[in-house]
């Protein structure tokens, strides 16, 4: 593509795995995104892949929305707005088992995986995540504080001898 | 074996990179987009200078004629200048790839309007085709898609015997699908295996349709 590197078509595919949860719709929601980008052509984006990132996210939740499942994934993520302190325990630095990760990987939800993947693999700051989701920094730590729970949670039950092995 | 979260995840989508199938599509799209921005763009001028361009305008209208109809193998202007050829494959290969990656259906219901009733973007109403006798019995649902950039409906069928089919339906853009045969006009459907299946491609009703089912025997 003229307008995107592959480098670049592959990061976004790969946001894509992280939202939907699966290659197939990641496809889907990469080309829908794509197309309109293209067709809107904005003007003084200085960020194109920051931009279709928001497409995807707006198109996906769109369609879960219409699958009524949203409601739930909403709700459950209103959860307290205090401010936690990320940096003590690190939430990319927990050791999980590869094994235990991919499976709990797929349970995971939407909002989720995608919090992962911006905070893992973009190295986005809570603040800069807050700022792409236009949402407050607090909500964004409590998110994460509680994702670091559940995979401590996961991470103690397989040093326990909890997990599949 | 324990890695760290950041490890895990970037190892676990490191795996997944686009096909160079997937990049290709995504180039069609850029192409055909820009392309159509590009027309638009030309239009929007002639319009802003149709005081003095109609000579112009009607020179070019005459170049074009006269290519056409000086070229044997004419080439599709809203298909990134495919040849009639050319573009019957890639539609046939785009609807056989959709049918066999056999995508999760969207809408599942074996009445055919509780599925078209489902496809609130399209700008057309998927219909039963003549080409088609076994939709109302075999239709098992459906799911959007797009042939050649034009967003379109595929209705998934099943056989007694277990045996899919899937029919493409898509809102006839003379641009893209003017040289397919009208059945309205007497014309057979055009017939061509790809990936071991065999695909038909016809305008019916004015919908472009496409079947894509196994090769018998």
């Amino acid at each position: 593509m003229k307008f995107l590197d592959k480098h670049t078509l592959n990061q976004l595919y790969r946001f894509g795995i992280a939202l939907t949860g699966n290659p197939q719709d990641a496809e889907d929601v990469l080309h829908t995104a794509i197309e309109r980008f293209l067709v809107k052509s904005p003007q003084n984006i200085t960020e194109k892949s920051a931009f279709i990132r928001t497409i995807m996210r707006n198109y996906w939740y769109d369609e879960i929305r219409k699958q009524k499942n949203h409601q739930a994934h909403v709700e459950s993520l209103q959860v307290e707005q205090h401010d936690t302190d990320i940096d003590k325990d690190r939430l990319e630095d927990i050791v999980i088992d590869q094994y235990d990760f991919q499976k709990h990987w797929q349970a995971l939800q939407a909002p989720q995986r995608e919090l992962l993947y911006m905070h893992c693999v973009l190295e986005y700051s809570a603040q800069e995540i807050a700022d792409e989701f236009n949402c407050a920094r607090g909500t964004i730590l409590s998110r994460i504080h509680r994702l670091k729970n559940q995979l401590k949670q996961l991470s103690s039950s397989h040093l326990l001898g909890l997990s599949h092995e | 074996m324990s890695k760290t979260v950041k490890e895990n995840i970037n190892e676990h989508l490191d795996a997944f990179e686009l096909s160079s199938e997937q990049l290709s599509v995504l180039d069609d799209l850029e192409s055909r987009i820009l392309k159509t921005a590009e027309t638009e763009t030309g239009l929007n001028k002639v319009k802003s200078y149709k005081g003095f361009a109609w000579p112009l305008v009607a020179s070019v209208l005459l170049v074009g004629v006269l290519m056409v109809t000086l070229l044997p193998l004419s080439k599709i202007g809203g298909a990134e200048g495919k040849t009639q050829q050319e573009l019957i494959y890639a539609i046939a290969s785009e609807v056989s790839y959709n049918h066999l990656k056999l995508k999760p259906l969207e809408v599942a219901s074996n009445q055919l309007s509780n599925v078209t009733q489902y496809f609130k973007k399209l700008d057309f109403n998927p219909l039963g085709s003549s080409q088609v006798l076994g939709l109302s019995s075999a239709l098992i649902g459906g799911r959007y898609c797009s042939i050649q950039g034009n967003i379109a409906a595929q209705l998934r069928m099943q056989d007694e015997k277990g045996a899919i089919s899937t029919l493409f339906e898509s809102r006839f853009n003379a641009e893209d699908f003017g040289f397919l045969p009208k059945l309205e006009a007497q014309q057979a459907p055009i017939s061509v295996h790809v990936d071991g299946q065999q695909v038909k491609i016809w305008v019916e009703k004015g919908l472009v349709m496409a079947l894509v089912s196994p090769i018998s025997g």
